[in-house]
């Protein structure tokens, strides 16, 4: 009797580990907020300068933008990646944006970003400084 | 083939494995604490063996290995023996506590090493790897102790009893001669602990340096295992074979003599 | 009379009180992993006795960051796993010939090699280690599995061992047997292997045991991290958060304390049988 108690209680803990294992990264990655992100991006904005003469010219010149609706009270949120066990994963930044010239849905960065950052543009859930979280649809 | 070839063959897997993984390496030990170098392979006598010997670091190491030798050791068996007697002469139920006793000797103790951190974080001495050693190998030695005593035959206690001779006497003149080879084997048996031990220390104190009072030889040898210096290593390796056979010798001895005295 | 009865209540107290204390290490792992993260890191901050004892909430986080967080943690289980089997299984089988070998035959030099063995066998680790690491870099099997798997399997501790026991063999039987077949392996299946079942119980135990907590071979004889076992995983302590160190620590015990809780009986059998042989 006390050999088969032994030999179920093993067998149960090895089949409860092989379950973990196997579903350990689908569990976790269904607790992360996912996220959905953009590339920084220059965008041709429309200027306008006045000569000494008076005359007006109206040229365009491309200019690092992102779109209005995410900025947050003059921070937008960004995506880095840091190592932790050996493994990368993405965790949230907010950075403090200089903001200049609009252009219909985008706004010029005048500081704080460059043009390799991802923005985030949507999140399902809460999100904050140094959280983990996925990156859903990369753009 | 005969039968008998074949069963002298079947020594043939174990011999292999052995001269491939230890003896013929440990040729190779010999060799290397004989040279200068692994670059320059002069051959330099005892010169490594010298300069090994009159490091702080190794007598120290040394030191500490024989301190628990000496220390520990007997400490260990008398608290067996005295648990070993008292557990063969009373109830039946008393008996199950030796699963308690027995079960630190199966047990990883890495597993155990956290919460012993916890506890003896506080004391500034070889404290911690002395507990160790006392809760991982006291099991055994109860044991092997406990089915010594239970072949004494019960009507020599008993006859000794008529005799009043009183508790303590009893043990000190009839038991102890009696199971004298389980004893001698105890003691062996905790030396050689003794040396293992270093694996809990080593979980114990981290890959940090361990404090003066417990480095031993074998964090010496670990020390230059990691350096890859392999003279000095050969040289500690070889010195601690010696320091086990001398004492494996000594228990001969005194095997044989006490076993001629009869 | 009264006299007699108290030394003898005390006596069994102190028994009672001795065997709690052996038990307790393990008792405070396990219940020290189902506590909640607050009071760890409390603890860690300080070690008083008052933030120990303090009542602490129930909770599983250690052991959810433990497993759905620290990943590398399942390749190391893994490990230990298929090392111990492998190495339980392999050393038993050459053990066991060679052991039956010792036993049955005879020819000359036979006490000298079955003395070395002895002798290696009482060699601390750190003494056989180096030669282990001399012969698997000539093999050129560093830093694979091999390098913790093959010495352990050639480790003199299964042969000695299982030739003590098998000097209580009955050799008629043997001899009997000889006459109907000459095929060493049935002989060795049919008719030695049960004659000392018991104490092979025992010694599949202490190997497993034994090749459960090395500590010493994955830190040193193999540098990939793919192939490290979890005892590793507790002598970096630094590295990761002390609840998972605690959880893992649980995790690391129970196989250990599954075959101990129901094989202790076979064990002690086996390893007290096995003292009384060694004396002749």
């Amino acid at each position: 009797m006390k050999k088969h108690v032994s030999i179920i209680t093993g067998l149960v803990f090895l089949l409860f580990m092989l379950a973990c294992t196997i579903f350990s990264r689908t569990i976790h990655d269904s607790r992360l907020v996912k996220v959905t992100t953009t590339n920084v991006r220059p965008i041709d904005f429309t200027i306008s300068f006045d000569l000494e003469d008076g005359t007006n010219i109206i040229t365009s010149q491309k200019k690092l933008a992102i779109p209005i609706d995410i900025v947050h009270e003059g921070a937008v949120y960004l995506i880095r990646e840091r190592e932790r066990y050996n493994e990368v994963e993405t965790y949230v930044e907010l950075v403090y944006v200089e903001l200049g010239q609009i252009e219909g849905e985008y706004v010029e960065v005048k500081q704080g970003l460059s043009g390799n950052d991802k923005i985030i543009i949507e999140s399902n859930g809460q999100i904050e400084t140094g959280q983990t979280v996925l990156v859903s649809s990369p753009n | 083939m005969s039968f008998h070839t074949k069963s002298k063959l079947c020594l043939l897997p174990s011999l292999g494995g052995i001269l491939v993984f230890y003896l013929i390496p440990y040729i190779r030990v010999i060799c290397y604490s004989l040279i200068k170098s692994q670059f320059k392979k002069n051959f330099v006598g005892l010169k490594n063996y010298k300069d090994v010997l009159s490091n702080e670091y190794f007598q120290l190491a040394l030191k500490n290995t024989l301190l628990l030798i000496l220390v520990a050791v007997p400490l260990i068996v008398v608290f067996a023996l005295i648990l070993s007697i008292i557990l063969v002469t009373r109830t039946k139920w008393l008996h199950k506590t030796r699963f308690a006793f027995v079960m630190p000797m199966v047990l990883p103790a890495a597993g155990v090493i956290t919460i012993w951190k916890m506890i003896f974080s506080s004391f500034d001495s070889a404290l911690p790897i002395y507990t160790l050693f006392f809760w991982k190998n006291t099991g055994i030695l109860i044991i092997i102790l406990t089915a010594a005593l239970s072949t004494i035959e019960k009507e020599v206690m008993e006859a000794a009893q008529l005799d009043g001779v009183n508790n303590f006497q009893k043990h000190r003149y009839l038991t102890i001669p009696l199971i004298f080879p389980s004893i001698l084997f105890s003691l062996l048996l905790s030396i050689v602990n003794s040396f293992k031990i270093f694996r809990e220390s080593y979980l114990y104190y981290g890959n940090n340096y361990p404090p003066d009072h417990s480095y031993t030889l074998q964090y010496y040898m670990n020390n230059h295992f990691l350096k890859l210096n392999y003279q000095k290593l050969s040289v500690g390796a070889i010195l601690t074979s010696f320091i086990i056979l001398i004492i494996i010798g000594l228990g001969l001895l005194i095997q044989r003599r006490f076993s001629s005295d009869d | 009379m009264i006299n007699k009865k108290i030394k003898y209540f005390i006596i069994t107290a102190c028994i009672i009180l001795l065997a709690i204390i052996f038990i307790l290490p393990v008792f405070l792992t396990i219940m020290a992993s189902f506590v909640d993260e607050e009071k760890i890191n409390l603890i860690l901050g300080s070690n008083t006795w008052e933030n120990m004892i303090s009542p602490a909430k129930l909770s599983l986080s250690s052991y959810d960051q433990l497993l759905f967080d620290f990943f590398p943690f399942y390749r190391l289980f893994w490990n230990s796993i298929i090392y111990s089997t492998l190495i339980t299984f392999f050393a038993l089988l050459v053990g066991f010939l060679a052991g039956f070998s010792f036993y049955y035959s005879k020819y000359r030099g036979k006490k000298v090699i079955y003395i070395i063995y002895i002798l290696l066998m009482m060699m601390p680790l750190q003494v056989t280690i180096l030669p282990n690491y001399i012969g698997l870099r000539e093999m050129n099997l560093l830093n694979t599995p091999y390098a913790i798997i093959l010495p352990l399997v050639f480790s003199p501790f299964g042969v000695v061992i299982l030739r003590q026991y098998m000097s209580g063999l009955d050799v008629d039987i043997i001899e009997a047997a000889r006459l109907e077949t000459s095929s060493i392996i049935r002989i060795l299946i049919k008719v030695v292997a049960p004659q000392i079942k018991v104490c092979i119980s025992a010694v599949t135990l202490f190997i497993f045991v034994d090749s459960w907590s090395i500590v010493e071979q994955p830190l040193l004889l193999v540098k990939d991290q793919k192939l490290k076992t979890m005892t590793t995983l507790f002598s970096n302590t630094i590295d990761v958060g002390m609840d998972i160190i605690l959880a893992a620590s649980v995790i690391y015990l129970i196989p250990v304390l599954i075959l101990y809780c129901n094989f202790s009986q076979h064990l002690e059998e086996g390893l007290a049988l096995g003292r009384v042989s060694i004396h002749d």
